[in-house]
């Protein structure tokens, strides 16, 4: 029993060495190969053709014992498993798919657009040439102490942001005088005109002698720091609009009749509504207009210039317009050494206007112009380009709106063709200016 | 067989007591239905927080884990139940595995055990009686983890509040900036329009140095608006990851500025927020927990003095050719076992480990309610910091708005130079900055308040 035993045992050996032998084989047969790999780890690699670089592997560690060297290699057993099970058991592939990117429209919010993919923060984009479809006059009489140059620079954001906003190129003519803003319309030169009212007034008063034409009121401005004064506070009109008498506070001045013979200081090129005043006080007074009233009249280059001259004591009495003296007030605060000896009638507005002859020509660009500067104070650009001219906003012409100015038309009339002597210097453009000015600390 | 019917009547009698216990149902905890919105809704800043609350994926991350963290405590409370296992085994030999009996010391015998082949069919029953107090210390302790990770998810929740309330605010804050800045470069470019303009027209109005002074500010605005725009950027789509949106999922703000200053009816007392952050935080019971767990861990180790005992039953059935023993022990076999330690000095050894354990947690539970302490105290200050400075800059964006305005006038009327516009610009620019940082740490640092309060149910209403 035992040798059958002993018998079938050895049987089992028969059969099981050669598997054995063989996987011990493959093995070592493996192990020439994979010694490579399997030393990696220890020994730097010779065949640079068999070389995969990653730097994920260790670094070399040189093993200390035999243990250490065997679980290096890892052996033939591991390394028949391997044969076995890895092709088995693969590690899966990265299968995800990246996340869909933000669309090209969206939005963080209804007014703030997500940034462009390519292009995030691209220059700003510069306005293309375009052909100069319609001439807007400035009058001096709504520039007044300004020079030609600052005008001319101060129009030009607007005419861009006109272009921008509506696609209309503009260009500014100036004009020094009634005369030739009245031709510059008429024969279609200009097709919009801004000046002050007594101006509109007086060139619509020549285009009624035109047939089929006539002058059309399209807006005014409001000034952008209105002051009123006890004297003005009950009058009709915008306020902010009147022109003002001023003596210093303690001066013997109490009534306009007083001033006879007293220094006026005035602004030169500041002259419809200061001379429409004038010649209306000097007629009240019963003052023959011929014959000086005041003892002596300067002109200043800036009305600032005039009110300080009333300061310093160079001068009596200074004429200028509320909002220097508003401006005056508010930097310097000299309303405590002053006084307002008269103010006018809320007459000193400028205004918009064209003739209907160029409404005809031009209407898509007339309207789309005033629209523009109607809208200029709701944007940063026009803010700047209306603050330069010291205005608030521009509004469309209603009727009323310029009533007071109608009603005292007769007085600049009477101011242009019957010029008081005192206020002819005003008139004439070679009248001598006194242009020293004095700096911020009120130095001369 | 007669085992088979007693182990099967055992088991009956368990699931008869698992369905008794139902009876008493307990209210169905379930995770509740997200809100629904449109595609083009417009979020408030109170939706996006409600919305991360469902699609954050941390907070999901965090709800599995408490989740994995009840079946630990099903694992421990299972030790009460008994466990039945059925094993099968099918054995073969290539001997007979013959015994020799010497009968009377006359003859031998070859008494076969085995034959060529079994089959066994076994049934086990385990029944832990009692381990001493070891099986419910550890239950204990499962359920202060499992109840420990449940705090995570609020912990985790407020922190991700805060991360949305961050990012929103931080794309409102750009927003705003970036309007200031756009508004205050539109209008120095028409200072630099008019001074280059003068300047070309030869105009003693403006120097080239007006020109440069005002190029340069422009430039130096483009600048800070590229690197606010991207900012804003930024924070949105970190603000869509918080809510757990992707890319291309639409997000929609209803608004992009920071809502306006508060009153002073708004102040904040420290002390109190003190008091309701330190009740109310989920590190600050998480913690406690924590130190109970050592706690118990000092039962669980004295426990390991005291007795296990259990019971076995075996039911077995073995069938196969010429096995004439193993047949003889076919049948029910019940073990009654009691594990005494008597002697294993590593259990000194562990016992000492959890004291020394139990002392730190207590240490770190005091050093944890300092440091939350200190963190809500700090946060209340810069809260009232922020409400402090926010009315201080409102002063200061009024000065700076108002000197715009005189600068303006002045420069109408030659009182000035451009360039003091120019300056006056840059002022009220840096003012409005300025105040709507302020208002931004404000808002943030409520953000931060609700959060070391634990303040869920207060809205940001905006």
């Amino acid at each position: 029993m035992a040798t059958e035993v002993r018998r079938r045992r050895l049987r089992v050996c028969y059969r099981v060495a050669p598997v054995v032998l063989t996987f011990a084989l493959l093995g070592c047969s493996q192990r020439a190969g994979d010694l490579t790999a399997a030393t990696a780890a220890s020994t730097p690699a010779t065949d640079e053709a068999n070389v995969v670089y990653d730097t994920t592997a260790p670094k070399p560690v040189p093993p200390r014992d035999v243990l250490e060297e065997w679980a290096q290699e890892r052996g033939a057993d591991l390394k028949l498993i391997d044969k076995l099970v890895d092709p088995r058991t693969p590690v899966p592939a990265f299968d995800r798919t990246p996340l869909t990117s933000r669309p090209a429209d969206a939005r963080i919010s209804a007014d703030a657009p997500t940034l462009d993919d390519r292009n995030p923060f691209p220059p700003p984009v510069p306005l293309p040439p375009k052909e100069v479809t319609i001439h807007v006059g400035i009058a001096r009489s709504t520039y007044r102490t300004r020079e030609r140059e600052e005008v001319l620079s101060a129009a030009q954001p607007f005419i861009d942001l006109t272009q921008r906003d509506v696609n209309v190129r503009g260009a500014p003519v100036l004009h020094d005088t009634p005369d030739e803003i009245y031709y510059g319309l008429l024969e279609g030169r200009e097709q919009m005109v801004i000046s002050d009212v007594f101006d509109y007034l007086l060139v619509r008063s020549w285009f009624a002698s035109v047939s089929d034409n006539a002058a059309a009121l399209l807006g005014w401005a409001a000034p952008a720091h209105p002051r009123t004064t006890e004297l003005d506070r009950g009058l009709p009109g915008v306020p902010g609009t009147s022109i003002e008498l001023v003596v210093a506070r303690d001066s013997k001045y109490q009534r306009p009749a007083d001033l006879k013979g007293a220094r006026l200081a005035l602004a030169a090129n500041y002259v419809n509504a200061p001379g429409a005043f004038l010649t209306r006080m000097l007629i009240d007074l019963g003052h023959p207009l011929e014959q000086p009233f005041f003892g002596h009249v300067t002109l200043r280059r800036y009305p600032k210039d005039a009110v300080i001259d009333v300061l310093k004591g160079k001068a009596d009495v200074a004429c200028v317009d509320q909002g220097t003296m508003g401006a005056l007030d508010r930097f310097y605060g000299i309303q405590r050494h002053l006084r307002t000896l008269a103010v006018s009638p809320r007459y000193n507005v400028d205004v918009l206007y064209t003739s209907e002859n160029n409404i005809a020509t031009h209407r898509t660009e007339i309207e789309l112009t005033q629209r523009q500067l109607n809208t200029l104070a709701k944007d940063p650009e026009g803010q700047e380009v209306l603050f330069f001219f010291d205005q608030a906003g521009w509004h469309n012409y209603r009727d009323g709106d310029i009533a007071v100015a109608r009603e005292h038309f007769d007085d600049f009339l009477a101011f242009r063709e019957r010029t008081p002597a005192d206020l002819q210097p005003l008139l004439d453009p070679q009248a001598p200016i006194d242009r020293r000015t004095y700096d911020r600390f009120g130095d001369e | 067989m007669r085992g088979v019917f007693l182990v099967g009547l055992v088991s009956c009698g368990w699931l008869a007591t698992g369905c008794a216990s139902s009876v008493k149902r307990e209210p169905v905890v379930q995770f509740p239905p997200p809100p629904q919105y449109p595609a083009d809704h417009r979020y408030t800043l109170d939706e996006l927080v409600q919305l991360s609350i469902y699609r954050n994926a941390s907070l999901d991350v965090a709800r599995y884990e408490a989740e994995a963290a009840q079946g630990l405590v099903d694992q421990v409370k299972a030790l009460w139940l008994p466990t039945l296992r059925y094993d099968f085994v099918a054995t073969a030999f290539d001997n007979d595995l013959s015994y020799r009996v010497r009968a009377f010391n006359l003859a031998t015998i070859n008494v076969p055990i085995t034959g060529a082949y079994n089959l066994t069919n076994s049934l086990a029953l385990a029944q832990i009686i009692s381990t001493g107090g070891k099986r419910t210390s550890g239950l204990k302790q499962a359920k202060m983890f499992a109840t420990i990770k449940k705090l995570d998810v609020l912990r985790q929740q407020d922190a991700i509040a805060l991360d949305v309330a961050t990012y929103y605010q931080l794309v409102c804050l750009t927003s705003d900036i970036d309007a200031v800045l756009d508004d205050t470069l539109r209008r120095i470019r028409v200072f630099r329009q008019v001074a280059q303009e003068l300047n070309q027209r030869g105009s003693l109005r403006a120097s080239q140095l007006d020109y440069l002074q005002a190029d340069f500010f422009a430039s130096q605005l483009e600048q800070l608006q590229i690197a606010v725009r991207a900012g804003r950027q930024q924070a949105y789509a970190a603000l869509q990851q918080a809510a757990g949106l992707n890319p291309d999922e639409p997000l929609l703000l209803r608004e992009t500025a920071l809502p306006a200053p508060l009153t002073t009816l708004d102040w904040i007392s420290a002390s109190a927020a003190v008091v309701q952050g330190f009740l109310a935080r989920p590190e600050n019971q998480q913690v406690n927990l924590f130190t109970k767990i050592r706690e118990e861990q000092v039962k669980f180790a004295k426990a390991a003095w005291a007795p296990n005992i259990a019971f076995l039953g075996n039911a077995v059935a073995i069938t196969g050719n010429h096995n004439t023993i193993l047949n003889a022990i076919d049948g029910l076999i019940a073990s009654f076992i009691i594990d005494v330690p008597i002697y294993d000095p590593a259990r000194r050894g562990r016992l000492r480990e959890a004291l020394g354990l139990e002392q730190a947690s207590l240490a770190f539970q005091k050093q944890v309610e300092q440091l939350i302490t200190l963190e809500i105290d700090v946060t209340a200050l810069d809260a009232q910091k922020g409400l402090a400075t926010v009315f201080r800059a409102a002063r200061a964006r009024q000065v700076a708005a108002e000197h715009y305005d005189s600068a303006r006038q002045a420069y109408s009327r030659e009182l000035i130079p451009a360039s003091g516009v120019v300056t006056a610009i840059g002022l009220d620019a840096l003012a409005k900055i300025g105040h709507l940082q302020a208002l931004f740490n404000y808002h943030n640092a409520r953000a931060k308040l609700k959060r070391v309060t634990v303040d869920r149910e207060a809205q940001y209403g905006y």
